[in-house]
């Protein structure tokens, strides 16, 4: 933080920066955005959380309140339920920080402490130039050595591949879906197997397309 | 680590000068607390890494040049060229080692943190701490 004119809250609240500051007791903390390899991380953490956790709700860049002079900016967050308030101010189960190369350690310290006194769950420190990444508790952090990034209760895990594009992975689940496209399946069906796999195909289908549904109305919520 | 050398962000005042306060601090205390400071001490903490906190503070004196075990406490001070994912793959380092106390002293903004195997928080009474032994260094006296 560097010395400068303190703005008062009421301020910050009504001003849309671009992009936007954490709050930290009257000081404006600018965000290490805009690079690549950050955006990537943090799109393919949303689409990740959204299509395999669909009862999460998950955004990004949201104000967070996290005490009554400090407001937060986590690049990801996911929440249990939808909360009903613009700027939440319960905590968020999960936040998500993906680094910069100029993000500085003491901003993260800060912030991570911030989280944690204000309740966070579980906080996620993704470095995506060394494909590394931390996971913080109430209860200590490590590294993450299996390459999985996880919480308990509910259950999460992503592998950090996944998010870095080891394996693009925007391609790698259009694949998945053109291996298990439910055409594909009808297609399969129309080969004239026996009657009870046709059944099977068919039932196999009808659950793709079920799946899909679901998915397409959890994540647009 | 690893078989590469990693770089140290040192040699500017700011980190000379808390180096040396807090180790000076540290060292006319350590009957009292019965601990040992080092500057500057390579720490063998796993097989292939090696790793120099800016303090490390141990209960009694170690036999071996090369510390094998884990200090009670690593101080790192840090640099405004320190980057955060250097400074979490450290402190992962040394907690997964066993180290019990990590502090984490930004000079330029007089903040401190405390990491141990339980959690980590910002320090907010001005005073660093452990337990056991109870060590407490005030930090505006060592930011003098």
């Amino acid at each position: 933080m560097g010395a400068s004119t303190l703005v008062p809250v009421e301020e910050y609240l009504s001003t849309s920066y671009d992009p936007d500051c954490d709050y930290v007791d009257g000081e404006l903390e600018d965000h290490n955005v805009g690079r690549k390899s950050h955006a990537k991380a943090q799109s393919n953490l949303l689409l990740a959380l959204r299509i395999h956790y669909p009862s999460l709700f998950v955004v990004v860049e949201q104000r967070t309140r996290v005490s009554a002079t400090r407001y937060r900016i986590p690049d990801v967050c996911a929440m249990l339920a939808e909360p009903d308030e613009e700027v939440f101010t319960e905590p968020p189960f999960l936040c998500i920080e993906v680094l910069s190369p100029d993000d500085r350690a003491s901003r993260i310290e800060r912030k991570i402490a911030d989280y944690l006194k204000f309740g966070v769950r579980y906080i996620w420190v993704i470095d995506p130039r060394t494909r590394e990444a931390f996971i913080h508790t109430a209860t200590g952090m490590r590294a993450v050595e299996d390459g999985v990034l996880r919480t308990s209760d509910p259950d999460i895990a992503v592998p950090l591949a996944e998010i870095l594009g080891q394996t693009d992975f925007n391609n790698r689940w259009r694949d998945i879906m053109d291996a298990w496209a439910p055409q594909r399946l009808f297609q399969l069906r129309n080969t004239c197997p026996p009657p009870m796999i046709r059944t099977a195909i068919t039932w196999m289908g009808n659950w793709k397309i079920a799946t899909w549904a679901r998915r397409i109305t959890a994540s647009s919520r | 680590m690893d078989g590469e050398l990693e770089n140290r962000n040192v040699g500017e005042k700011d980190h000379s000068k808390l180096q040396i306060a807090l180790s000076s601090y540290l060292y006319v205390h350590r009957k009292r607390w019965g601990v040992s400071a080092f500057v500057e001490q390579r720490v063998r903490v796993s097989a292939t890494r090696y790793r120099v906190p800016d303090i490390c503070v141990t209960l009694g004196e170690p036999e071996e040049q090369v510390f094998a075990g884990p200090p009670f406490l690593c101080i790192e001070i840090l640099s405004p060229e320190d980057r955060a994912g250097r400074i979490q793959r450290k402190i992962a380092d040394f907690l997964k080692f066993g180290v019990r106390y990590i502090w984490v002293i930004e000079p330029r903004t007089r903040e401190a943190f405390i990491h141990t195997a339980t959690g980590m928080h910002a320090v907010e009474d001005g005073v660093l701490r452990t337990s056991d032994p109870d060590i407490a260094v005030t930090l505006a006296e060592i930011l003098a």
